[in-house]
């Protein structure tokens, strides 16, 4: 799945975003920056946990451009499902960090990135979060009509309808995506696995809430991602 | 959830009229509106596969020329049938050219498109269409190969799925056709109904067919079983005259990436013409 999700994220929708000049939340596996551009923003927050994501809007905000290059950087994934939410728990709690603190202005945030840009940051930025949020409510409002009458609890019947199209729209479109993305790459055999979309991304709801969580308690706790495992787990078995 | 009107379901009685927003429009203005633009689409499509203009003309005629298009009864869903089945057909000509996202999508949103247009062939197109690839993909890893057939039949199947709960009149043909009976006895009707098919037929048995050829064959024959199959439900004839009108439309599609010299597709589709005109002198002649 992290393949798949990677595949998609790195190999479609940065290439995508940045043909449409749309401001790019980095990922920090492989950056080249020019180092005046770099002190021109004074660099990484160091109170963003995604600070890679941070400096990607930053830049653009000062009309500097980030594109991407044909090179590939390997990057291992969490083999243990512990690590992957602690991983996602920082991303999303990052993201959440990004999105607050570039809305603090968001005129200053339109002037800067102009209108595709303002609107591509709110859909890349704040709806990878608000979409893992809201997508554990929508399938609790979809299995809930389908048992009880929801205007007797005070939920409207539209709700129902609304939930399951949200929902029917969401995953058909996530999966499908998931699947298209390996093939680039020549990963075929990986694709019958975005048919688990649905799944994981119920536990990048789970992650999301943990996330709200820790930015309310625990801001700055940064969760490291242990790297090697998969070297360590295959030395140990025999 | 049908697209339009199923020449499959019809009333031969009944004059079925457009309304837009109250103001009804007679359904022969919309037959030739909508062949004129089928014929504009067949010009340009022929045009830009530089065949020349007097055989994109004779051949967009000879598939214009067909009964079902001339039914203005029928002529819209037997136009949507066409575009269902052309696009299908182009979608996966360009498939096996090269396997790339694009094409993928392409071809699994033509597969769902024809559902929606016309359930039954719909499905049977799609259930039939990995068939028909597959020998072109032999050089696939069984991964590889399954990562593809998932990727091209999500969309379809979804869809198909959606039509089975939605859609009532799908689930009756359906139903109808587990326990299909035939309702006309006639032999001469049988024949009327297959007449058509046999210019195809002969071609296939006189020439070599390559990938890009089973497929509009594959294609072909999914929409010719599935009408034969409705008519003897419907007692009608004319889903058949349909049908051989998007088979003429499906063999032009044929000609563009040179699949038949023009000529071939010259002799095939006036065979056709006439074919499906007896056909449809046979059977007023039964009635």
């Amino acid at each position: 799945m992290f393949a798949l999700d990677y595949a998609l994220w790195f190999d479609f929708l940065l290439p995508g975003l940045d043909k449409l000049g749309i401001p790019m939340p980095l990922g920090g596996t492989s950056n080249h920056f020019r180092v005046d551009a770099l002190r021109a923003i004074h660099g990484w927050d160091p109170f963003n946990v995604t600070e890679d994501a941070d400096l990607g809007i930053r830049l653009a905000r000062l009309g500097l451009r980030v594109c991407t290059l044909d090179s590939t950087t390997y990057e291992e994934a969490t083999n243990r499902s512990r690590d992957w939410l602690r991983q996602r728990t920082r991303w999303l709690k990052g993201y959440m960090q990004t999105w607050l603190v570039h809305m603090r202005s968001p005129r200053a945030l339109l002037r800067n990135a102009g209108v595709s840009g303002f609107f591509g940051f709110q859909l890349f930025v704040g709806g990878t979060v608000l979409s893992a949020l809201l997508n554990p409510l929508l399938w609790t409002i979809f299995i809930l009509s389908s048992f009880i009458n929801l205007p007797m609890v005070g939920i409207s019947e539209g709700a129902h309808s609304i939930s399951l199209v949200g929902l029917l729209a969401g995953n058909v479109l996530f999966a499908y995506l998931a699947m298209l993305g390996p093939y680039r790459r020549g990963w075929l055999d990986l694709s019958p696995f975005a048919l688990a979309i649905p799944l994981y991304w119920l536990l990048i709801s789970a992650a999301a809430f943990r996330a709200l969580w820790q930015l309310v308690h625990d801001p700055w706790r940064w969760e490291k991602t242990p790297h090697g495992t998969s070297r360590m787990l295959s030395e140990n078995v025999p | 959830m049908a697209l339009g009107e199923d020449a499959t379901r019809h009333e031969p009685n009944a004059v079925r009229e457009c309304s837009v927003s109250g103001v009804s429009v007679p359904p022969w203005v919309v037959g030739a509106a909508l062949l004129s633009g089928l014929g504009l689409v067949l010009l340009i499509w022929l045009r830009s596969a530089r065949c020349d203009p007097a055989t994109s003309w004779l051949l967009s005629g000879l598939v214009l020329a067909q009964p079902a298009f001339w039914d203005f009864r029928i002529s819209v869903s037997a136009t949507l049938l066409s575009a269902a089945a052309g696009g299908v057909s182009f979608a996966a000509l360009s498939f096996l050219k090269d396997q790339d996202v694009r094409r993928i999508a392409l071809l699994g949103g033509s597969l769902a498109g024809a559902q929606l247009v016309s359930p039954l062939w719909g499905t049977v197109t799609t259930i039939i269409m990995p068939l028909a690839l597959r020998r072109t993909l032999d050089d696939r890893t069984a991964g590889g190969l399954t990562g593809l057939y998932v990727s091209i039949l999500f969309i379809p199947v979804l869809t198909a799925i959606g039509i089975v709960i939605l859609d009532g009149q799908f689930r009756s043909e359906v139903w109808g056709l587990a326990h299909l009976r035939s309702t006309q006895a006639g032999t001469r009707s049988i024949v009327a109904s297959l007449l058509p098919a046999a210019p195809l037929v002969a071609a296939l048995l006189v020439r070599p067919w390559d990938a890009p050829a089973r497929i509009i064959v594959l294609v072909a024959v999914a929409l010719l079983v599935t009408s034969v199959a409705l008519d003897l439900m419907a007692i009608e004839s004319n889903s058949v005259s349909a049908a051989f009108a998007v088979l003429s439309l499906v063999l032009v599609v044929g000609v563009t990436p040179r699949l038949l010299s023009p000529p071939w597709a010259l002799l095939l589709l006036s065979a056709t013409l006439l074919a499906s005109w007896s056909s449809v002198w046979l059977v007023r002649t039964d009635v």
